[in-house]
């Protein structure tokens, strides 16, 4: 029969041994002829290990802190093993092995055709700006920026430069000492894409890139700019930031500064506007954030933004992605995600 | 030797021994009048050496009390304002230093400790803003569980070393005025503000004095036991201002008893309102990620965890994590930390780099030794080709 560390048989049992050997004390107390020096003080010691240990049954039977032997004395189950975590394998891995040694030193831009994009309906081949600590750091998960603005527009308008040097740079000097971040950039035939954004592209990113499961921003331009703020609502648990771009004189609808104001609170969402254009409901600033992690939902200004000159609307973009790199996490190795290693020596601790 | 070290148990323990065999051999060697005086005198001397050596024993486990003038009550003195104090330098390029959490809206001022990750000090990182992570201790407990039972420093300096955490500021902070009386974190009516404490106050104060992000998503909780039920009730009650939070064998019910005494006065309202279940089946859920985790073993913990969780509903998302084995104790915070630390780590921001420098941790002072934890010697600056000097371990036994 097993005995239960928290049962009452076994505080029971310490009780009646303790009396029973407070009793047997008294009664050998004056025996033991030569050996009586030794038989009380082993009397005495046996005692107050009776009483300790009675004393920590009912402890614990009180806490439940220990609720079985196998606890107490670690002899558990095998611990679970460790969520031994290889670097991920994406389906670009050997292409980007390939250009590791150029990747490593500036990062690489390169055109991304992912399995499907023909029914993505882009007017252009996406393209990738990877950074350089993607090639040296290869068990990190990255995390993504989305760039969408409609087919042909250049830094005149607010978008980028197709030429590879032009964007990378741009993508290089934003990232400048900030938080390193894997930038798409798409082309949309249309505003609305639809599950694109929310759902489509994610899916191939994390299936061809070591991309972060979430905390992922998104950048609308011009005609695109509501749909980085639509994003936030359709994948919360991806997108965590939105920055919506004015493309040129024209300003932010009034709808849209509303949209970002009622995002929710663990999201963060920026507009740049020209001031000269900006409706009354972006206020007086060049450029308000909204839902900033220090304020709540209200608006606000943002210091880092404002320093910009978006006057120009071939400014805002890399203004966006500054502020954006500062509003994702770290690229991480894929976390462990269950107990680890061999439990050590047990810690009681009080309880209610 | 210090109440929570081997060689103090094992002198109480040989004075228990030598204590049962001078009572054996004076018991009727004392033939005079205060013979009975000298026995009774005996027996109690057994028998307090015998509940000191126990209670040394589970001293060394909880590291209550790490100095013999914190046994008799004295508190210790936390490094002048805008002063730290390095008490463990870890292996990888980390230290831990205490310095004093004074808090302007409560009014309570307190030793704290504040992790900082390798590079914190480098001269290329003055710019760099780090995320921040609120420890919060059980009650009976101390930052001391975290730091020497917990061994929380070495955990950081695997995870981050690894990869899977960003290098983070952990902050340890004291939850109550007296080690006897648990103060829930809560705002007790007519009370300690530890509510405030623990939120403004101390994002405030380290804001003030280390190079920490100080928007929400740079910030986050995380608890064992009293303290897994503190993470989650002041995460959910102020989600403003934490990006997530995590409960090791934490409630998340409201309680009273005799340690914390009448908190709340009575007014059933506020005791509800520090109850997350009840926030989370009254009040709309706010958008806050929960990692809960207890063992299946511990049965209360277990309870809890399924009434919490089975009243969770969006935009609170919620990891669960049930370990087989453990019951309530360090051991399963143990081997639950380094899941629960990547965990945070992903739902935070980034460290940022700032374009002004943040304030400057203060050289380290090297006091003397009247802080919970040993300081680190002070150590003159390695020569080139020197092998590296081992790095100093907190409560050294």
């Amino acid at each position: 029969m097993k005995v239960s560390l928290t049962g009452l048989p076994l505080l029971v049992c310490g009780i009646v041994a303790t009396l029973l050997g407070f009793a047997g004390t008294v009664f050998l107390w004056r025996r033991g002829g030569r050996w009586r020096l030794l038989s009380r003080t082993g009397l005495v010691l046996l005692c107050e290990a009776l009483a300790v240990f009675t004393g920590a049954v009912a402890t614990n039977r009180a806490l439940d802190l220990y609720p079985s032997w196998a606890t107490l004395f670690q002899k558990a189950a095998p611990p679970p093993p460790q969520n031994a975590v290889a670097d991920p394998a994406t389906s670009l891995d050997v292409w980007l092995k390939g250009r590791a040694a150029d990747g490593a030193r500036k990062g690489l831009y390169f055109d991304w055709k992912p399995t499907g994009l023909a029914s993505w309906h882009l007017a252009a081949v996406p393209t990738v700006f990877v950074p350089a600590a993607y090639f040296t750091s290869t068990a990190l998960q990255f995390p993504v920026v989305v760039v969408a603005a409609a087919e042909k527009s250049g830094p005149a308008q607010a978008a980028w430069d197709d030429k590879q040097t032009a964007a990378a740079d741009m993508v290089r000097a934003a990232e400048g000492q900030g938080n390193p971040a894997i930038v798409v950039f798409v082309r949309t035939a249309k505003p609305d894409t639809g599950p694109l954004l929310a759902t489509e592209l994610p899916t191939r990113l994390d299936n061809d890139l070591r991309v972060a499961p979430r905390g992922w921003a998104a950048v609308g331009i011009g005609a695109d700019a509501p749909m980085a703020l639509t994003v936030l609502g359709e994948a919360p648990g991806r997108y965590r930031a939105a920055v919506a771009v004015a493309d040129g004189g024209a300003g932010l609808p009034a709808t849209l500064v509303a949209k970002a104001g009622k995002i929710r609170a663990d999201q963060s969402a920026l507009l740049i506007a020209p001031e000269a254009a900006g409706s009354a409901a972006l206020g007086s600033g060049k450029s308000l954030c909204v839902g900033a992690p220090a304020s709540g939902p209200a608006l606000c200004a943002d210091s880092q933004v404002a320093q910009d000159s978006v006057d120009r609307p071939q400014d805002r973009l890399p203004a966006a992605l500054r502020w954006t790199f500062d509003e994702v996490p770290a690229p991480l190795a894929p976390p462990i995600t269950g107990p680890v290693g061999t439990a050590p020596a047990p810690t009681p601790a009080a309880k209610k | 030797m210090r109440p929570n070290s081997l060689s103090a148990l094992i002198f109480v323990l040989l004075l228990g021994v030598g204590a049962a065999v001078g009572l054996g051999w004076m018991w009727n060697r004392v033939r005079s009048w205060w013979g009975w005086f000298d026995r009774v005198v005996a027996v109690l001397l057994c028998a307090v050496l015998s509940l000191g050596a126990a209670g040394i024993a589970v001293n060394r486990e909880l590291n209550l009390y790490t100095t013999w003038g914190q046994v008799l009550g004295q508190k210790d003195a936390a490094p002048a304002k805008g002063q730290t104090q390095t008490v463990i330098e870890g292996a990888g390029g980390s230290r831990v230093v205490e310095f004093n959490l004074a808090g302007r809206a409560s009014g309570i001022s307190l030793a704290a400790y504040a992790y900082l990750p390798p590079g914190y000090d480098a001269a290329k990182n003055q710019h760099t803003r780090y995320p921040v992570i609120e420890a919060v201790d059980g009650f009976p407990g101390s930052p001391n569980t975290w730091l020497v039972s917990l061994k929380a420093g070495q955990y950081l300096d695997n995870e981050i070393a690894a990869g899977r955490m960003a290098p983070t500021v952990v902050i340890f902070p004291t939850q109550v005025l007296d080690p006897t009386r648990d103060s829930e974190c809560v705002n007790a009516v007519g009370g300690a503000q530890f509510d405030t404490y623990l939120t403004t106050d101390l994002q405030q104060a380290v804001e003030e004095q280390f190079r920490v992000r100080t928007d929400r998503m740079g910030w986050s909780l995380i608890g064992t036991s009293t303290g897994g039920f503190c993470a989650v009730n002041l995460a959910m009650r102020h989600f403003d201002r934490y990006a997530a939070a995590a409960s090791l064998s934490g409630y998340f019910t409201a309680i009273t008893d005799s340690t914390t005494g009448d908190l709340y006065k009575g007014n059933a309202h506020l005791r509800d309102e520090n109850s997350p279940t009840w926030r989370v089946r009254n009040l709309p859920n706010p958008p806050l990620p929960l990692y809960i985790a207890t063992a299946a073993d511990d049965k209360q913990g277990v309870a809890q965890l399924k009434d919490f969780t089975g009243s969770v509903k969006p935009p609170i998302s919620l990891t669960k994590v049930i370990v087989p084995q453990g019951g309530h104790t360090g051991a399963v915070w143990r081997i639950l930390l380094p899941s629960a630390f990547d965990w945070l780590s992903g739902w935070m921001l980034a460290p940022q780099v700032d374009a002004q420098p943040g304030p400057v941790v203060a050289a380290p002072t090297h006091g003397p030794v009247t802080q919970r934890v040993e300081p680190c010697p002070v150590r003159p600056p390695a020569k080139p080709g020197a092998a590296a000097a081992p790095a100093c371990v907190a409560a050294k036994r």
